[in-house]
């Protein structure tokens, strides 16, 4: 899915790569991206004093869409109710990963995380 | 051409001896990894496939931060420290993130590895899963946090929006909802969550105590207050200063007691049993209650006054019962715990067991799920949980024979007319929002009811 409409996107990073962890991530980029093209980013420092500050934080940059490595599942439910779209389990330069995101061709890493055994049965009904 | 056989038979030798130690390396229960200079894993076990969930085709190669995604690659990570230093790392607590997106608890231990020459060629790693000693722990010390909160239900996704701000601020908050349904938990994280989540968490059951022992246990008391007071006894009020108490069944207090509490709250002063002075404390006040406070005070049974300065902000939880989805969620949860603490490896319930418990109602909530799960895992002796597992009383209740409806109560008539009586009944009569519950429009609600002679 190619974005065309601008949209935020937030990578944690670590060095010039996706941050393998989401939740001990200390650094996040802030791409703003419209039409295919990056137009603007920025760098924040992530303060994880509690959850609450965490979101925050997101929710104050206006990310549309998170692309982390790892994300442990409160994280991804919690951001999710906040209406962020998640790709997890991304791994490589920050770069390359922005490149394929730009194109529309990046996916989950692991498509069944936190779809534990029993949700992928129920979820047509409760989704 | 004799030394070419040497070498050839020294090479099997070798590679038999490397297969040999791969084997033992299998075999054991601690996960084990190698990396080089560069991070990447040269080496990954059977046992660390098993508690990463990472295959080792998957792992080889890879950086090792992008295996094992644990809280400390990115800042400190203890490899990197063994290999600089050269000094090993011996039983360090961290967690990593499974597959599934849970956090395994570990312990880890580092070493360096050096060729026949002594030069570093990369590290080892070796880690044992401390799920059940974790799960033990949290068990006795009730430590839960924000994280613990397992749902995903609109009406829970609404309170948890709002607890990161009602958690900033002093104010008292009433939590009230069905016995079961996670009041504790949602106090505990309020805790957590506040700028006093380094001070004390003291929890009282006013329902377990009697008035007087509740009064000395609440305020405390001073040496000689009665014949058995040999020494001063500080209250729980007291040992929350600084921190969060948290009174847990506030609806069954006596009136007497109502009236101490009221001043504790108004004052944030008390008077120890036997004291002349007042003692000021600097608590937060968090109160739950399964009961209708507000009915209680309209039955006259509970203080008003005392109500309002409880009832600062108020999360009422849902039964579980009203929150069907987090069913699946939380039966998952609590065999991935149960597995941890009785070391066993159930993967789920059966398409049957799971349907049973999406029709039963749950009285006891979700501390009912978790008994059910349990007994259930008590019982199984196969990795799928069946039904014969769960207790017989939860099978006798979903069994219960239902009143099968006859033909005429069957047609859809029928069924429309009853709809269309309900809707009335609940707006009392206001057609337009019956016609909104029911999605329809208000013309067709007027038509249909003047079809069935309902106006």
């Amino acid at each position: 899915m190619v974005y065309y409409k601008k949209t935020i996107v937030g990578i944690p990073v670590f060095g010039n790569r996706v941050a393998p962890r989401f939740d001990c991530a200390l650094k996040m980029l802030i791409l703003e991206v419209e039409n295919g093209k990056l137009l603007r980013q920025k760098e924040i420092t992530l303060s994880w004093q509690n959850p609450l500050s965490i979101i925050n934080q997101i929710r104050s940059m206006a990310v549309d869409v998170l692309i982390c490595g790892a994300i442990p599942c409160f994280w991804m439910r919690v951001l999710t109710w906040h209406g962020i779209k998640i790709i997890s389990w991304v791994s490589g330069e920050w770069q390359e990963v922005l490149n394929l995101f730009l194109k529309g061709k990046l996916v989950n890493g692991w498509p069944w995380h936190c779809q534990h055994r029993r949700r992928k049965r129920w979820g047509y009904k409760f989704n | 051409m004799l030394r070419e056989k040497i070498t050839l038979t020294e090479m099997e030798g070798v590679k038999e001896a490397r297969s040999f130690f791969e084997i033992i390396l299998d075999s054991i229960s601690e996960g084990v990894f190698a990396v080089n200079k560069e991070w990447q894993i040269t080496y990954f076990n059977h046992a660390a496939e098993k508690i990463t969930g990472v295959s080792k085709e998957e792992a080889l190669g890879r950086p090792c931060y992008e295996v094992f995604h644990a809280n400390i690659c990115q800042t400190d990570c203890a490899l990197k420290k063994t290999i600089k230093t050269g000094k090993p790392v011996i039983d360090l607590p961290i967690n990593i993130i499974n597959r599934e997106g849970r956090k395994i608890p570990l312990s880890i231990s580092t070493a360096v590895l050096r060729d026949e020459k002594g030069k570093v060629v990369g590290g080892v790693e070796t880690f044992r899963d401390l799920s059940a000693v974790e799960e033990l722990k949290r068990e006795i010390t009730k430590k839960y946090t924000f994280e613990d909160i397992i749902s995903k239900s609109h009406e829970i996704q609404k309170i948890f929006e709002v607890l990161p701000d009602i958690a900033e601020s002093d104010a008292t908050v009433l939590i009230q909802g069905p016995s079961g349904s996670g009041k504790e938990l949602f106090a505990k994280a309020i805790h957590n969550l506040s700028p006093r989540h380094h001070g004390p968490y003291v929890v009282v059951n006013c329902a377990a105590l009697p008035d007087t022992l509740l009064e000395s246990e609440l305020f405390g008391y001073v040496k000689g207050a009665f014949t058995d007071a040999k020494h001063d006894k500080p209250g729980r009020f007291a040992l929350a200063h600084k921190g969060t108490i948290f009174l847990d069944e506030i609806g069954d207090i006596s009136p007497a007691m109502q009236v101490k509490l009221l001043r504790v709250l108004q004052e944030k002063e008390f008077e120890p049993l036997g004291a002349t002075k007042s003692v000021k404390v600097d608590v937060r006040v968090i109160c739950a209650t399964n009961k209708d406070l507000a009915k209680l005070v309209a039955e006259g049974r509970f203080r008003e006054d005392l109500y309002y300065r409880i009832n600062v902000i108020k999360i009422e939880l849902p039964p579980l019962s009203k929150r069907r989805e987090d069913i699946p969620l939380l039966i998952d949860h609590f065999i991935h715990r149960l597995n941890a603490k009785m070391n066993k490896n159930i993967i789920g319930v059966s398409d049957e067991v799971l349907e049973f418990l999406m029709k039963y109602e749950f009285p006891g909530n979700v501390r009912e799920l978790e008994n059910i799960i349990e007994h259930a895992f008590i019982l199984c002796r196969g990795s799928v949980i069946q039904l014969e597992h769960l207790p017989r009383e939860v099978i006798e209740t979903v069994r219960k024979p239902v009143q099968i409806p006859t033909e005429k109560e069957l047609s859809l008539e029928a069924l429309e007319i009853k709809a269309i009586k309900t809707a009335l009944q609940k707006h009392r009569g206001h057609r337009g929002r019956a016609a909104q519950e029911l999605g329809i429009d208000k013309s067709t609600l007027w038509r249909k009811m003047k079809r069935y002679g309902l106006l």
